[in-house]
């Protein structure tokens, strides 16, 4: 009797360990910058072979003569297609934004064994055929992307050239239709920041894919 | 001695008994909800700009109803793409999820987030080549900040994302589901709290 009775104890135990083990977990909001952080720099290889870093870029600013406002980072990929959707805008930001001193930094940050399209040789090559005018950095090692908090491609992480976090989101306000655009976050929130006031939104929601991890 | 050990088990088999018998119960009562709940659905969906077999929605206040039904169902609320490779990875286990718990109190939503352009060229010959049988609904409201932190404050927008909820308890599941096993641990879980 008393085994019965110890074996169904078991049991009841084990069916509360399997229940458990087995229920999904419920993610927290991830970790990351929040706007008014300070961003950390990074040391990334570009498209080009070269590593850059942030302060990199405010130095080659520099040695032109020009003023770095503040960068543009961008988490970014070759395979998602809404980062594809956003490619040209992009690009079109960063012509006109750059030589106001505010450039796009790229940063691919999937896994290039999870998601083959976004290996380096790809990058170079997407980049190559949009004429990508910004650099387009590999997060080897995926070591950036969670100290910021990136969750999805595109994700944009808009910083002054002290490295604070103003502006956390999307490029704009539609990303299936650049004609439907009504307002361009970013571009928005440079704005402001000239005229010395605070992003308004500093913070936007957008549909995106999950950023590709070994399981 | 003897008449301690008798006793635990008598309770044992009574548990037992009760959790089996409540089980039958309810899933009586559900069938006739599940139907009631799904034609609600599909009526106030119709849109006939897109020719596609599956309730085409661009309002958010119509995404919101999703998620503010009152009643006894259990909802599993999944946003997807065609495009979007670890959602269609997931699909199956919602699929399945759907049928084991078809004549119980679930109802399995999958939101399709495609682009409009896509939705009559991609998502309906998907939802036709893979014989889906969980209800679809196509959302095409790209102000995506708009409404993404109306449905779930800790979803930023990455997709998968899976909502499930009742009357007494609520969870959001980012990113991929870890396994079938695990959905449908986490849907029983919930119905037995409710």
């Amino acid at each position: 009797m008393k085994n019965v009775i110890r074996l169904a104890l078991m049991l009841f135990v084990a069916l509360g360990v399997w229940t458990a083990a087995t229920t999904v977990d419920v993610s927290a909001p991830a970790e990351g910058l929040k706007v008014g952080d300070t961003a950390p720099d990074f040391q990334l290889k570009n498209i080009d072979g070269k590593m850059y870093s942030l302060e990199s870029i405010a130095k080659e600013y520099k040695k032109e003569g020009k003023e770095l406002k503040g960068y543009i980072v961008t988490f970014t990929c070759n395979t998602c297609p809404f980062a594809v959707k956003y490619e040209d805008r992009l690009i079109a930001t960063h012509k006109k934004m750059a030589e106001k001193g505010w450039p796009i930094v790229a940063i691919q940050p999937n896994d290039p064994e999870v998601q083959p399209g976004d290996s380096m040789e790809k990058m170079q090559e997407r980049a190559e055929e949009k004429g990508f005018p910004f650099v387009y950095l590999m997060d080897e090692g995926q070591k950036v992307y969670p100290q910021y908090g990136a969750s999805r491609t595109p994700h944009i992480y808009l910083l002054t050239a002290d490295r604070k976090v103003h502006y956390i989101g999307a490029l704009d306000d539609n990303a299936n239709n650049p004609d439907a655009v009504e307002t361009e976050y970013v571009v928005e929130a440079i704005k402001a920041i000239e005229a010395g006031k605070k992003a308004d939104p500093d913070f936007t929601r957008a549909i995106g894919c999950t950023i590709k991890t070994k399981k | 001695m003897r008449c301690t050990t008798n006793i635990s088990l008598f309770v044992l088999l009574v548990l037992l008994f009760t959790a089996c018998g409540g089980a039958s119960n309810s899933e009586v009562d559900s069938a006739t909800d599940a139907s009631e709940e799904s034609q609600t659905v599909s009526m106030q969906a119709e849109e006939p700009a897109f020719d596609v077999p599956f309730p085409v929605w661009s309002e958010a206040e119509e995404l919101m109803e999703l998620f503010e039904q009152n009643n006894d169902s259990t909802y599993v609320i999944n946003f997807w793409a065609t495009w979007c490779k670890p959602c269609v990875k997931e699909l199956p286990y919602l699929e399945q999820l759907n049928e084991e718990l078809k004549d119980e109190k679930v109802r399995v939503i999958l939101v399709s987030l495609d682009f409009d352009t896509d939705l009559e060229k991609k998502v309906k010959p998907f939802v036709k080549e893979r014989q889906l049988k969980s209800d679809v609904i196509a959302f095409i409201n790209g102000d995506y900040n708009s409404w993404i932190g109306e449905v779930e404050e800790a979803w930023d927008g990455a997709i998968p994302a899976t909502i499930i909820y009742n009357q007494k308890d609520r969870k959001f599941i980012s990113g991929e589901l870890d396994s079938y096993e695990a959905l449908k641990a986490t849907v029983r879980e919930m119905m037995t709290a409710s």
